[in-house]
């Protein structure tokens, strides 16, 4: 079966002016992605995590051309979203729908729910009458469990969680075949999280969609998606499925991401060993030699700074020199 | 004598929409060394109370019943007698270092302030000991870095530096209003751990502020559950997480994903927390809890022990929870 995204050696590359810099200084390349690689089936969840700065943003602009990159995008085998253009790449958009992080930023204030969630549909099908835009409309907010006579307010008259819902209606309008998350219960109260995780499970289920989910929360990366990617620094340090990794963590970095999540069990967690990452995030623009993670890394060898480990496996993959060691 | 006994606080706001009863009747005495939890959602008055204890609230605000440190009554006292106490022996770490360091002052001026008002020692022998702190908590070049302004430091050593700022007066207790929350999990960990450390080899009293149970599991040994303003719960962190007696941390328990558990479908609470300026005279969990019956929506029983060192305050018995 071929993939339904297949992303190939993405690369995204910001150029960037230090303050003090002539203006015939050359900018500085910042690699905020660095060769990724990863291939994502029809109605399959592939959670993103990591720190912040990693680049799992980055990542889900980059897919649909909201950041300029490299590499290859090929969307159902055959297209390259990457070597489209602008008009070219419109038909593909209904395809992929976006879940931003922030609810109230995301919603313009001074159109109502229905105008919002009907956007999308005047740009994709703009043929459609009035009638038929505002029966998918109530369609898609009865999906997300919006009430019918919501229609007409306006965003600030509902709270974080009923505005992710708004959101998520606005994505599934167009009937997408992957939906892309970007920390889409971060904002939310613990209360309000389940609800909207939950949402997206059953959405998930009954229309097949696939997902990309991003999140810094393990937990919640654990519990909606089938396969896990951990990104550092731009660059892939492991990629397997969601319980292979949360068990049998290979990579130095994910086993400390990992052991960092607290337990809401309070025996589990004073029990716990927390393995505490010394030092800071080394900066973007300067990153250490060899492999990026080295210079937090319990096991880092003269390898580590001299060769960039590769990303391998089958199934459960890592880019670790010491994985068969630590595993 | 207890180092903190809280009685009957609260914490009233005058606003456009009229008043909102932020914080209502929180209890709890903190001896030298114990760490306590206060958990709650956004608006749930966890920010309030802290900042009615170290006499920070806005203007319109205005707080009522007792906070006595070390039996002194400092609610509403006169502000040198507050002065005196904050940083020197209470301290606050708040939750956005950004906003809460000053962006024109360098980190050593800014930290450098409590030592030489407190303290009365020499700016350059303040400065000496900043460095030291900053060692403390693990900022690397502390020397260099002491010299540099808030902006330039990342999220994480920001923190570390509010944190360091708080504890160079050696406080006896420490506020911190959700340290950790802009953080990522790595760093979290980090300033636990440090915070742990701080607290054993110090012998301060901590309150914790926080909506991560997971953080209260970990570090705290007795544990406030608020809701719109009202102690749901009280109790120590074992029997709190393994018998919780209030719908409202039931529900929170069962509703939060757990990286050590294989994933089920995920308990969620209906509806949404409750607006504050339109709160109802009853239990303000009422509108979105399972056992609620009509007498809920009018009161809200008062606080009970139904066991030695746990209270809960709610209409239904507990055997009526089955």
């Amino acid at each position: 079966m071929t993939a339904l995204l297949d992303a190939r050696d993405l690369r995204v590359t910001f150029h960037i002016s230090r303050e003090g810099d002539m203006p015939w200084t050359k900018p500085r390349a910042l690699h905020a992605l660095n060769g990724v690689n990863f291939a994502l089936k029809a109605g399959e969840t592939l959670g993103i995590v990591g720190e912040s700065g990693c680049g799992k943003s980055t990542l889900a602009r980059a897919l649909i051309q909201l950041v300029p990159a490299q590499g290859e995008v090929i969307w159902d085998g055959k297209t390259d979203l990457l070597a489209l253009t602008a008009p070219q790449m419109l038909p593909f958009r209904s395809d992929i729908q976006m879940v931003f992080q922030d609810p109230l930023a995301s919603l313009n204030p001074r159109m109502t729910v229905g105008q919002i969630i009907a956007e999308p549909l005047r740009t994709h099908h703009p043929g459609l009458g009035v009638h038929e835009v505002k029966a998918r409309v109530q369609l898609s907010m009865d999906r997300v469990g919006l009430l019918p006579n919501q229609i007409n307010r306006y965003p600030h008259e509902f709270s974080g969680g009923q505005c992710q819902r708004i959101g998520i209606a606005r994505a599934l309008i167009v009937e997408p075949r992957l939906l892309i998350c970007d920390e889409p219960v971060s904002a939310l109260d613990v209360s309000i999280q389940a609800q909207v995780i939950n949402l997206l499970a059953e959405l998930q289920r009954e229309l097949g969609l696939a997902m990309i989910f991003i999140a810094h929360d393990l937990s919640v990366v654990k519990h909606i998606s089938d396969r896990v990617m951990v990104l550092y620094l731009g660059r892939v340090m492991e990629v397997a499925d969601s319980a292979d990794i949360f068990e049998r963590a290979q990579h130095p970095y994910t086993q400390a991401l990992l052991s960092s999540v607290p337990i809401p069990d309070p025996v589990a967690e004073r029990a716990k060993k927390v393995i505490v990452l010394t030092g800071d995030l080394p900066s973007p623009m300067a990153p250490p030699s060899g492999c990026v993670f080295r210079t937090r890394c319990r096991h880092a060898t003269e390898i580590c700074a001299a060769e960039v480990p590769a990303l391998i496996g089958r199934g459960h993959e890592v880019a670790c020199h010491h994985a068969a060691v630590l595993a | 004598m207890a180092l903190l006994d809280v009685n009957n606080l609260g914490v009233r706001f005058a606003t456009g929409d009229g008043e909102v009863n932020a914080v209502n009747g929180v209890s709890f005495t903190l001896n030298r060394g114990e760490t306590l939890g206060i958990v709650g959602e956004s608006g749930s008055g966890k920010s309030q109370l802290a900042f009615a204890i170290m006499g920070l609230l806005a203007k319109n605000g205005t707080a009522r019943g007792s906070v006595r440190f070390e039996g002194r009554e400092i609610l509403n006292a006169p502000l040198p007698v507050i002065n005196a106490l904050r940083s020197n022996h209470i301290a606050m770490v708040f939750q956005d270092p950004m906003t809460a360091l000053n962006p024109y002052m360098r980190v050593a001026d800014q930290m450098a302030e409590g030592l030489v008002h407190h303290k009365g020692m020499a700016k350059a022998q303040a400065v000496a000991e900043c460095v030291r702190m900053l060692d403390a908590v693990k900022i690397p070049d502390a020397k260099g870095r002491v010299r540099l302004y808030p902006h330039e430091f990342s999220g994480g050593m920001r923190q570390r530096v509010m944190i360091a700022m708080a504890l160079l007066c050696k406080p006896d207790l420490l506020i911190a209003d959700e340290p950790t929350t802009a953080l990522d999990v790595t760093v979290q960990a980090q300033i636990m751990q440090l915070l742990a450390d701080l607290q054993r080899d110090f012998g301060m009293a901590t309150i914790l502020i926080t909506h991560d149970l997971g953080v209260i599991a970990g570090f705290c040994r007795e544990v406030i559950v608020l809701y719109g303003g009202r102690v749901m719960e009280q109790s120590p962190v074992d029997p709190l997480f393994y018998t919780p007696s209030h719908p409202y941390t039931r529900g929170l328990l069962r509703s939060i994903p757990r990286v050590d558990q294989q994933g089920t479908d995920l308990y969620s609470i209906p509806g949404s927390p409750p607006n504050m300026t339109k709160l109802q005279t009853g239990c303000p969990f009422a509108p979105r809890c399972d056992y609620a019956r009509d007498d809920c929506l009018d009161h809200l029983d008062a606080l009970v022990e139904f066991e030695p060192g746990r209270k809960r305050a709610c209409n239904r018995r507990l055997e009526e929870l089955a």
